[in-house]
């Protein structure tokens, strides 16, 4: 297996509601990548694309062959990822594979979705269809109200007051504010900085006991990383991040999961296996851009990464070991509160974030120093897919 | 008095009037695993498939195992009442070793709500179709002490 390297990465603004489509928004993205990697369009052997509902929002289907001829990479094939949120990350994931295997020497990965264009019905009721069709969502059980019931499992699991994790999950919103509010990128770019745990807990209740800002926005965006194996690598950048482990896993309906929650199993196996085939342990992870649809998802998902004991990692956010100069700096892009969640482009968008903090190119206010290791988990769905993908610097 | 016409929402899913509120599964007869909703095939990996499922009523009891009070409406294909109504939704584990998602039904004091208690499975109007058929629905409510 030959060794895989980003060579290059794009991002368009996370925002709300804009007016470009999804072809037009995912060029901006991917010619920032190509430009960055020294390349031209033709260069590009293959192109996959996370985009999870292109034709609900403005009836395009097949997005990735437009998006491909959009760009000049005339006649490639292009393939269309949907895992839901993860779809991004399981195209990443797959062109890692495609490299890897010296099928392709230099693959175009990445994402788009305009959730924020479609508004919050259409938005809402197309984003249900993530969890299971025949009962959860008929019955009125949507993604706020599965975390919501996660919520008060997990102050149950592990005997915390609810009150004193609705304190914790706030901290978790307020932290992700303050990253989002300076990273130029981020839908919230120069917003809710001065978040406080009462306007989190006083926000209106969506599903008890999460609030409006417990969860994260609707957004328009676009993501674009360009893979290449390490000799072609070597000739195109002096930085190389390569990525040395990958996971995948998958779950069926939440229903189905339930033995083992609030504790996503899917999440410990994908995890697992990248953090086995990169040949390290949580403890070596400086960075981390993870799943945080919710406040109490990125407890759980912080957990079940290996960061911090079951049932701790609110009191980790509480002393500021989550943050940037603590234990490990999780979401410091502001994650998908803060930064946005456009769900196709989300898990591009995360390995976005790593690589430029592995190179030490984002805002100093936000820049991890020294971070020579990084972590991405998306999840999609209800814990029906998950993604992890682990990038180290390669100089 | 007029008596209105009753249909379930998912045909088999539950028993309906006069049988008691029920839900309807089905057990492999290899490995014991109980399902629901009914599946076609064993999922148990380690499963030799050697005997068919059988169709079982699910135990009427169980016990809270997550809930919430979803406080905006979800969108179609849910019926919400218009003005919508805050409602609760529950996760009520069985006896059978399965979890079950469902509604908490209008009048129960969701207040009083707390994981571990005892829950029993009762059947609801979901809403009323355009024929004017009550549409029912299995729902959870916290167990009449017996």
């Amino acid at each position: 297996m030959k060794k895989v390297a980003v060579v290059g990465v794009g991002e368009t603004n996370f925002s709300g509601p804009q007016d470009k489509t999804e072809v037009e928004l995912f060029a901006e993205a991917a010619m920032e990548a190509i430009t960055e990697s020294n390349l031209k369009p033709e260069d590009i052997k293959a192109l996959f694309i996370g985009n999870v509902l292109g034709d609900f929002s403005e009836g395009q289907g097949m997005v990735q062959a437009f998006a491909a001829e959009n760009i000049g990479c005339h006649h490639v094939p292009a393939n269309k990822y949907e895992g839901a949120c993860a779809s991004a990350s399981m195209a990443i994931r797959d062109a890692f594979i495609w490299v890897a295997s010296g099928f392709y020497d230099i693959v175009l990965a990445g994402g788009v979705e305009r959730a924020a264009t479609m508004g919050t019905g259409l938005a809402t009721r197309t984003f249900a269809m993530f969890s299971d069709a025949r009962y959860e969502y008929p019955s009125g059980i949507t993604f706020p109200a599965v975390f919501a019931m996660l919520t008060h499992l997990y102050a149950d699991t592990y005997g915390i007051p609810l009150e004193k994790l609705r304190e914790q999950m706030a901290k978790v919103s307020i932290q992700s504010y303050r990253h989002g509010s300076v990273n130029p990128r981020a839908q919230f770019f120069g917003k809710n900085a001065d978040m406080t745990v009462e306007k989190v807990l006083g926000s209106f209740m969506v599903s008890s006991p999460l609030t409006l800002h417990d969860c994260c926005p609707f957004s328009d965006g676009a993501a674009a990383v360009v893979l290449a194996s390490e000799e072609v690598a070597k000739k195109l950048t002096g930085k190389p991040v390569y990525i040395t482990g990958v996971g995948q896993s998958s779950s069926g309906p939440l229903c189905n999961q339930s033995d083992y929650l609030p504790r996503i199993r899917a999440r410990e196996i994908s995890s697992r296996r990248a953090y086995d085939m990169a040949g390290v342990t949580p403890q070596d992870i400086d960075l981390c851009e993870l799943h945080d649809c919710f406040s109490i998802a990125s407890l759980i998902a912080a957990e079940s990464l290996g960061f911090f004991e079951f049932g701790k990692a609110g009191e980790a956010w509480e002393k500021g070991e989550a943050d940037i100069g603590g234990r490990v700096a999780i979401n410091p892009s502001g994650g998908l509160k803060s930064k946005g969640h456009p769900i196709g482009a989300t898990g591009a968008g995360q390995v976005y974030e790593v690589t430029r903090q592995l190179r030490g190119e984002v805002e100093p206010e936000r820049q991890v120093e020294g971070a020579r290791t990084g972590l991405t988990d998306t999840l999609g769905g209800d814990g029906g897919t998950l993604v992890n993908i682990i990038l180290q610097r390669g100089w | 008095m007029e008596v209105k016409k009753q249909t379930p929402c998912l045909e088999g899913w539950f028993t309906m009037p006069p049988q008691e509120p029920q839900l309807i599964g089905n057990r492999c007869q290899s490995c014991g695993h109980y399902f629901f909703p009914r599946v076609t095939s064993c999922r148990n990996p380690l499963c030799d498939k050697a005997k068919p499922l059988e169709e079982v009523l699910l135990s009427r009891k169980g016990k809270l195992f997550a809930y919430t009070i979803n406080y905006y409406s979800p969108p179609p294909p849910y019926h919400a009442p218009d003005p919508f109504v805050p409602f609760g939704v529950a996760s009520v584990v069985l006896p059978e070793g399965i979890k079950v998602g469902g509604q908490i039904p209008k009048g129960v004091d969701l207040n009083a709500l707390k994981v571990g208690m005892e829950m029993e499975t009762v059947r609801e109007v979901l809403y009323e179709d355009e024929q004017g058929s009550e549409v029912l629905s299995w729902m959870f409510r916290p167990a009449k002490s017996k």
